[in-house]
């Protein structure tokens, strides 16, 4: 019996011996590895975690349920201390439901301390009319990423795209809402203050905070109803007009 | 001494590494998506072409892949509703088109496989379709003459394996390509290769967003949204409006109600070439599709926004839906369909 369970651990032992290395698991959240600016973003609603499928967030007549957020960021330029501008590449494109996406890689800056950041909500007009097949398959503007996001030989890119359901007076029948705002007209701006950026070879995370609220009622109220619950922001939409002015109250820098 | 292969075994045959294979990129088109641990080689492709064809794969030897994958029709089913398979039993979906699958991902009209080479596997042990079994094909591979070498010259070595098996096998189906319609030639020199007025106004109409009755803006028919952009798909799962009360579709995958009633959006490249049309082939043809987003949509609570806002329907004329249908027939492509890597080699 003995001899038997000494030839078992021997086996095990030769078995084990023979097997292929396994490989380990993949960091879920790998740290990036490049010197930079990275931007990292929080999706908010009114100051609190922007959370998905129920329809709890409050707007002017209804509560809402937020099933996708889409959005670019481009254009970005880093203030100088002497007041000039230091461009980087990057674009962004950020899915709030998607925490891989929550931080993009900017660039790299020239040494010194940046007091701003200013950037557009949306595509550039150059790259909104180039075609999409150009861009390698993982870039943010790339087909293969960009294909929800873009509308082919027609106006370029979404520059955000806001879905999810409201709901009615028959909480029953919730309605849905779908607002795709582009355009190269419907481009908003953006200048933020306060930074405290190094440029050099160390790592640096900006970290910005996008509250869906706004988009609803800052400057201007929209009420969602059966007869605006959409847009596709064709020439001549009032609803793309009123969300594009409330477009620039959304993006802030955290503290 | 124990890890050492049997001195009585003759040395396994070698083989030199397999050929990469040159992917020939054509304008507008992505670049492929490449799968890092199944890169195409010329070997890998031969091989899955090879398998694709053979009526092996079946319990009883009288189908293969192609028998429900026809190149001629794009690899539809030869205009079946379902397909049958080897005991006569009759499928629920219908057979999907083959062609630029290396930009798709998730498989299936209802995505529930995430790659090729799961999705190959599965009809092969389906009852209603081929019905064996992976173990007994992997021994009917092993017997035959041909296959130890083509593996060996796919994969440096003559083991057989189902996981070989379906990586050759997506190998192959993420080479076909179709790029060669009127409508690409169209693309790429407009002033060679125009469209008719007919296909030009159905292309305008294609790629125009629904315009409301009483807008002063041009009518569209808002197709690119979901088949927009230049492989006519947006590849994404949506809820066209098939049925008041729809079938499970991509629920099935990520359990979520908000996904009910949504199936895979087809490209629509060579949408003339594949009838009948949806994930249960109901209309026998395109003339039929267009009326149903013309003027048969049914509400659910899941139907996708765009069809939602067009209310009543499109409201296209007798006109539209012809000049639709002309730009629809540019998408044609003869070359993909009469390609000889695709063909069957044992003909």
């Amino acid at each position: 019996m003995k001899k038997m369970y000494a030839l078992f651990i021997l086996l095990l032992v030769v078995l084990s011996a023979c097997k292929e290395k396994s490989t380990p698991a993949p960091d879920p959240d790998p740290q990036p590895v490049r010197n930079g600016v990275y931007l990292r973003m929080e999706h908010l609603f009114q100051g609190s975690p922007l959370s998905y499928g129920s329809v709890a967030w409050p707007t002017i007549n209804n509560n809402i349920g937020v099933n996708n957020l889409t959005y670019y960021l481009s254009g970005f330029e880093f203030q100088k201390q002497d007041g000039s501008w230091e461009k980087v590449g990057a674009y962004a494109m950020f899915t709030a439901h998607e925490k891989s996406t929550d931080t993009v890689y900017l660039g790299t800056l020239p040494n010194g301390t940046y007091q701003a950041v200013r950037f557009f909500l949306g595509v550039d007009s150059v790259a909104n009319h180039a075609d999409p097949a150009l861009w390698p398959n993982d870039h943010p503007l790339g087909l293969m990423r960009a294909a929800p996001m873009h509308w082919s030989w027609n106006a370029g890119y979404i520059f955000m795209k806001l879905e999810g359901r409201y709901r009615t007076a028959n909480p029953l029948l919730d309605g849905f809402f779908s607002f795709h705002i582009g355009r190269d007209d419907l481009i908003t701006s953006y200048q933020l203050n306060g930074l405290q950026v190094e440029g050099g070879a160390n790592k640096q995370y900006l970290k910005m905070k996008f509250d869906v609220a706004p988009f609803f009622n800052t400057p201007h109220a929209h009420v969602l109803s059966d007869t605006s619950f959409f847009t596709h922001s064709a020439f001549g939409d009032p609803i793309a007009n009123i969300l594009h002015g409330n477009m620039g109250n959304l993006i802030s820098i955290q503290p | 001494m124990a890890c050492k292969p049997d001195s009585n075994n003759p040395p396994a045959k070698t083989y030199p590494p397999p050929t990469p294979y040159q992917w020939v990129q054509k304008p507008f088109f992505p670049p492929p998506v490449i799968r890092s641990d199944n890169a195409l080689t010329v070997e890998g492709i031969e091989l899955g072409r090879h398998l694709f064809y053979d009526t092996q794969l079946s319990g009883d030897g009288t189908q293969s892949c192609a028998s429900c994958h026809n190149q001629a029709l794009a690899f539809t089913d030869n205009g079946r509703r379902f397909s049958t398979g080897i005991t006569g039993a009759i499928g629920t979906k219908n057979s999907m088109a083959l062609f630029n699958l290396t930009w798709s991902s998730r498989f299936f009209w209802d995505g529930r496989v995430a790659t090729l080479r799961q999705q190959v596997l599965l009809p092969i042990e389906d009852p209603i379709e081929m019905h064996d079994n992976l173990p007994n094909v992997v021994n009917k591979l092993k017997n035959s003459a041909l296959y130890p070498d083509m593996f060996g010259k796919a994969f440096g070595d003559e083991e057989i394996n189902a996981e070989r098996m379906a990586k050759a096998l997506e190998q192959f189906i993420l080479s076909i390509t179709s790029t060669d319609s009127k409508f690409d030639r169209y693309r790429i020199n407009p002033v060679l290769n125009p469209l008719t007025a007919s296909e030009q106004r159905g292309f305008d109409l294609f790629m125009r967003e629904f315009s409301p009755a009483g807008s002063n803006r041009p009518k569209g028919a808002d197709c690119f949204h979901c088949h927009g952009t230049h492989l006519f798909t947006v590849n994404n799962f949506t809820n066209n409006g098939l049925d008041a009360n729809p079938a499970t579709g991509f629920q099935i995958v990520t359990g979520n109600p908000l996904d009910r009633g949504k199936f895979k959006t087809p490209s629509l490249r060579n949408v003339a070439l594949t009838a009948p049309y949806m994930h249960d082939g109901r209309f026998s043809t395109l003339e039929e599709v267009i009326d149903h987003y013309n003027s048969g949509l049914q509400a659910s609570p899941t139907i996708d926004i765009n069809l939602k806002s067009t209310g009543v329907g499109l409201g296209l004329t007798a006109q539209d839906k012809a000049d639709l249908l002309a730009f629809l027939h540019t998408l044609s492509d003869t070359v993909y369909t009469n390609n000889p890597a695709y063909a069957n080699p044992f003909r």
